[in-house]
């Protein structure tokens, strides 16, 4: 008979251990007599492994064997019963089984000589991948005996599997309010509001199916507080639909429905996010491809819910990536972006902008890449773009307007960064020494605009930067310079920025051994930066109406300062800046100001449960034109403590005082609030329902003076507010 | 089509026009600035006085075109005085770019030193701007016009003009908001309401805005709490957006921290929020975080109101300021209420005990309701760090050496979860702090 190997005796007891399993489950009658065949095969290759074991095995070996987990690398039940065998060389020695992070000793027992049984019913895992570590311990020492892999089903038998439902439901109510002096009266003196957020996380996953999602809303009976209260106002939904997205993977493919972001070319569509659809398709380990329909701005609501109501407003997206270097990912990449977009004159939810109507379609090329070990990386776009203003009623109201023309134009962008030194040892192992040069260049034709991507057009922009780093040590240089009216359109102003600056980093213990959480030394930062910014040509005055004053020749300087302290229970932050305009333009030689600005926050931890925070802020800003110095002073002082598990209270208070060195205008104002909170349980169902009751003071008033204008104006508003909130889930 | 004429005829032509269109004294008598530079690139916002109304006179509409009557551009060819008031439409029909759409109509009375003005926030758009410079790339003047007219003031409809010269966008333009976005970092950031477990910090946020021109930027960060009084559109608005006399009159709420900051000619920058652990987090309820942009002292924004009096208007922008929803409610802090946390006493570490190097790092407490398990959890920075099931009685353990590696130099807390018999926590300790060296 030949001599099995090792792998041979290592398959033959993981057989055996299948076959026991098999045998008992045939013993029990849940397999059926068509498996009685492989039921007896399992019982002779349990004999045969037995005796192979058996015949192998000299005396002795046992003592160099490693222990064994019949739970590696399968997936076992949150309740499982973990079954590991220890060679004899571990026979009496004191071992501690830790999984998941989890001293789980306590939950096992010896079952025979050498083997030990987890039982995990009395304490459940944590569902999810993760290790299990044997140790054996001696004295105070620990040394690791064996490694494996710990996979835990979910309780309902996925390997990922959550559901969170969430209710907040939260009573709020001014009971008292007074407004004194020129203070606005509040619209509701007293009211009582109902205020809540819900939703449900989720994930399910198994083999290669997976499903993951939220769903979250908000809502008060206060229609002023609706979430789509500025667009709708009287027809806003109380109760809305904040967000949502579910995304559903089958093997290599992805389906993304609700709020994505989309979109890799940055010139093109870059990071788009709104309502909408994505279909993702992996081909092969080099090869990908994706498609998306969104909605054309970031919505919120109900209604719409896939985003995809209005063909005037929406981006169609596709893309293709392909690895062209295959064993590397990210060595070398190239992508084909295309989108076809319109939209109408309408805001992204909850963003400032000024909106147009706008269709672009267009088509993007990107190549990026880095060398082995990234010393070397860089990408590379270009974007050909069709754009027009399509007619607007918003801006046409009812009249004729002059037509934008259509046009085609391109962009392109190119980025590399090269470490020139890259994790040298020369000073210390623990402070390698890196030095990176980055270049950049961005030419963006004149009404070049593509709707998906942050681009300004008619522009040309080339920036060179120089970073040295020692360890957490970083100084920095930068240059670039920026030209517009690219075209040479004679009678449009063409400027160029020349910008420079220096950046420094310091971190708290710069020197080898230093521990950052023990020494006084602060985080320093310190920045300089010079922008100078001027006219390139001289339009005619009548074909333009720009005059010699008009066109700018102004340098600014700007330098910052930061110091940072850390060190419990302390951290205290001083920023200083300063920042000069020197306009040289005639008729505009004394149009300069000076502006230094200082800011000190101090946050102390007087006990776990006390923290204190204050803050100080002085700015002054001199306009040489008018020989005119305004200041503004202010400072906030606030603190909360949690002095009882269930008892809490927080207040705050500031002040700013803005004035000037000729008494024009003088502005006080003045805050101040304070909130005690007490949490309680009630019985729920299934379990108790978490809630807290507050009542809080708060004071508002201001005192402004102005002798130019000739108002003065002095309010107090109070108000007592006290609420009440529930969790549900 | 090019606006070039012969001077006779432009000085007939002129003449003419003045005779006819000038307005009456008593109307509307001028507008301040009269003259601007504008981006050709984007949009632009400028704040603007309409000086000396009749009382009863009303602003009507506003819109830009890219031609004068000739009669009208004869009196001003090199642009750089004030237009007279007008008493007909001054554009060439067919050069109208478009009309302020209604959205981004901020114009309102205003009344200063008892002079009734009539204050206009200008926002123009891209599109506008777009028809501008393809104007100009065909050869045409380069300069275009806002007009707003008005009515019900004595001698009929008035137009005034404010010239807009194509530049690039930077110094020597007004200091403006073009774009703004408030949001928290990384991905909890997309969420529309921010969901917050009581007493955890929310996650850093700022605030990304792009702008038109270049000076010092005012505001202060505040927060909404709950039962405070919800903004109004107003509120939100910058500043420098609101008549002087109205600008003292916005609700303020719990200040968080102040901002001064200079912002170059370049057009983007990042305002850094507060430190997020100065954020309300320890009451439930829903909050907003506000960006309160101050109106700051920039020449090219300043608007004179009449008799000299100049209102400041720097940091205008044409849309209110976004706000920062988040909600602080459920989480683990407030499941933990559940349970009874007398059941159990902690004895060491001590709070806030400080172990040396040579010292044992031995958890002990007491647990008066006995269970069958007690989970003994160790966390740094808000994260379980290690955790240990102890059988009923123990009531110690100790850490094994890599654990007091992990915890050397930090600030840690400890605390003790009673298990029933389905491995459900029946009891929590509070929390207790310890560092180790």
């Amino acid at each position: 008979m030949k001599e099995p190997t090792p792998r041979a005796l290592v398959a033959a007891l993981r057989a055996t251990g299948c076959a026991t399993r098999f045998t008992k489950r045939l013993a029990a009658g849940a397999a059926g007599p068509a498996v009685a065949v492989a039921a007896a095969a399992g019982m002779t290759l349990l004999a045969v492994a037995q005796a192979a074991l058996a015949q192998a095995t000299p005396p002795g070996a046992a003592d160099a064997a490693p222990v064994r987990a019949e739970f590696d690398g399968r997936w076992v039940r949150p309740a499982d019963t973990l079954v590991l065998r220890v060679p004899q060389r571990l026979a009496g020695a004191d071992l501690r089984f830790v999984a998941a992070g989890t001293d789980v000793t306590a939950l096992a027992r010896a079952a025979g000589p050498g083997e030990f049984h987890v039982e995990l019913r009395a304490a459940p895992l944590v569902p999810g991948e993760s290790e299990f570590v044997v140790w054996r311990v001696d004295g105070s020492a620990w040394e690791e005996v064996a490694r494996f892999a710990l996979k835990v089903l979910t309780s309902a038998g996925f390997e990922k599997s959550r559901f969170d439902p969430k209710l907040d439901l939260a009573n709020k109510s001014t009971v008292d309010s007074n407004a004194r002096g020129s203070a606005v009266p509040p619209p509701r003196p007293t009211y009582a509001d109902l205020t809540g957020r819900g939703g449900v996380g989720f994930e399910f996953a198994r083999d290669r199916f997976g499903v993951e999602g939220s769903f979250n809303a908000a809502g008060s009976s206060y229609r002023n507080e609706a979430l789509r209260y500025g667009e709708l106002q009287s027809r806003a939904p109380k109760a809305d639909l904040a967000d949502y997205v579910v995304n559903t993977r089958w093997r290599d493919t992805t389906l993304t429905v609700g709020h994505l972001s989309w979109g890799t070319h940055p010139l093109l569509l870059s990071g788009y996010g709104s309502r909408g659809l994505m279909l993702g398709q992996k081909i092969g380990s080099r090869v990908d491809v994706s498609l998306a329909a969104m909605n054309g701005t970031g919505i919120v609501g109900y209604d719409n819910f896939l985003g995809l109501d209005s063909e005037q407003h929406r981006i169609y997206g596709a893309g293709l990536g392909v690895e062209l270097v295959g064993g590397r990912p990210g060595a070398l990449r190239a992508e084909l972006a295309l989108m076809d977009a319109s939209l109408e004159s309408r805001g992204n939810f909850n963003v400032g902008e000024v909106t147009d109507a706008e269709t672009s379609r267009g088509l993007g090329l990107r190549l990026s890449g880095s060398t082995a070990g990234n010393r070397v990386r860089g990408d590379a776009a270009f974007a050909r773009s069709r754009y027009v203003n399509p007619f607007d009623p918003q801006l046409a109201q009812g009249g004729t307007s002059q037509a934008v023309a259509r046009t085609t134009h391109d962009a392109r962008s190119a980025n590399l960064a090269v470490d020139v030194v890259q994790g040298a040892q020369w000073f210390s192992p623990a402070q390698p020494f890196t030095t990176t040069l980055t270049l950049h260049h961005g030419r963006f034709a004149p009404l070049y605009r593509s709707i998906g991507a942050s681009v300004s057009s008619d522009q040309q922009l080339d920036r060179a930067g120089l970073a040295l780093r020692l360890g957490a040590t970083q100084l920095q240089f930068n240059a670039s310079r920026l030209e517009d009216n690219l075209d040479d359109v004679p009678t449009v102003l063409k400027n160029r920025t020349d910008t420079g600056g220096v950046t420094l980093t310091l971190p708290p213990a710069p020197w080898r051994g230093a521990d950052p959480g023990r020494t006084w030394w602060p985080q320093l930062t310190l920045g300089t930066q010079r922008v100078h910014q001027f006219a390139l040509n001289t339009p005619v005055i009548a074909d333009s109406g720009i005059a010699a004053s008009h066109r700018p020749d102004q340098v600014n300087r700007s330098h910052q300062l930061g110091l940072a302290w850390s060190r419990e229970p302390l951290t205290l932050s001083y920023g200083a800046s300063y920042a000069t305009q020197d306009n040289r333009q005639p008729g505009r030689e004394l149009a300069d100001f000076a502006n230094l600005g200082h800011q000190v926050t101090l946050g102390l931890r007087v006990l776990e449960t006390l923290n204190v925070s204050i803050g100080l802020n002085r700015a002054r800003n001199y306009s040489v034109e008018k020989d005119l110095a305004s200041y503004t002073n202010g400072g906030t002082l606030g603190f909360d403590w949690t002095w009882a598990e269930r008892w809490s209270l927080a207040a705050n208070a500031g002040r700013t005082l803005a004035d000037d060195s000729r008494d024009l205008s003088r502005t006080v104002d003045r805050t101040a609030q304070a909130q005690l909170s007490y949490r309680f349980s009630v019985p729920g169902p299934g379990r108790r329902l978490p809630g807290q009751v507050f009542v809080r003071y708060a004071r508002q008033g201001n005192d402004v003076r102005d002798n130019v204008f000739g108002l003065s104006s002095q309010g107090v508003n109070t108000a007592w507010d006290a609420g009440l909130s529930l969790s549900l889930f | 089509m090019n606006r070039r004429f012969s001077a006779l005829g432009a000085v007939l032509l002129a003449l003419a026009w003045l005779l006819a269109a000038a307005a009456p004294a008593g109307a509307v008598t001028a507008v301040n600035p009269f003259g601007v530079n504008v981006r050709a690139s984007g949009p632009t916002t400028v704040f603007l006085t309409f000086q000396a109304l009749d009382p009863g006179e009303t602003a009507v509409e506003a819109f830009w075109c890219g031609e004068l009557q000739p009669g009208v551009l004869a009196t001003n060819p090199t642009l750089q005085l004030p237009f007279a008031v007008q008493t007909a439409d001054p554009c060439v029909p067919s050069s109208v770019y478009g009309r302020l759409p209604l959205r981004l109509d901020r114009s309102r009375p205003s009344t200063s030193a008892g002079v009734a003005n009539f204050t206009d926030v200008m926002t123009i758009p891209a599109s506008v701007a777009r028809r501008a410079f393809q104007d100009a790339q065909a050869g045409l003047n380069s300069a275009f016009f806002y007009v707003r007219r008005f009515t019900g003031g004595i001698g009929g409809d008035k137009f005034v003009i404010v010239t807009c010269r194509m530049t690039g966008g930077g110094a020597r333009v007004a200091l403006a908001l073009m774009n703004v976005r408030v949001a928290f970092d990384g991905e909890r950031g997309t969420s529309t309401v921010l969901a917050v477990a009581r007493g955890e910090a929310p996650p850093p946020f700022a605030a990304r805005i792009q702008y038109n021109g270049t000076g010092v930027l005012k505001g202060r960060w505040e927060v909404l709490m709950p039962g405070d009084v919800e903004p109004t559109e107003d509120d939100l608005l910058t500043e420098a957006t609101l008549p002087v006399e109205r600008r003292a009159l916005q609700r303020r709420y719990t200040l968080l921290d102040r901002f001064e900051i200079f912002l170059p000619p370049t057009g983007e920058a990042v305002i850094p929020g507060v430190d997020p652990k100065r954020l309300p987090h320890l009451a439930d309820g829903a909050y907003k975080v506000l960006l309160r942009i101050e109106a700051s002292d920039d020449k090219e924004a300043d608007s004179n109101t009449g008799g000299g009096r100049i209102a400041h208007a720097g940091g205008v922008a044409g849309f209110p300021m976004p706000v920062l929803r988040y909600f602080v409610g459920s989480g683990e802090s407030l499941a933990a209420l559940a349970v009874d946390p007398r059941a159990l006493q902690l004895i060491a570490p001590a709070h806030d005990q400080r172990l040396g190097a040579g010292d044992a790092l031995v958890f002990a407490w007491v647990q008066t309701e006995p269970t069958p398990l007690a989970r003994l959890e160790v966390e740094v920075d808000g994260k379980v760090a290690y955790s240990a099931l102890v059988k009923a009685g123990t009531g110690s353990y100790a850490a094994p050496p890599f654990v007091r590696q992990q915890l050397a130099g930090k600030r840690a807390r400890w605390r003790v979860v009673a298990l029933d018999a389905r491995g459900e926590p029946a009891a929590r300790s509070e929390w207790r702090a310890f560092a180790v060296e």
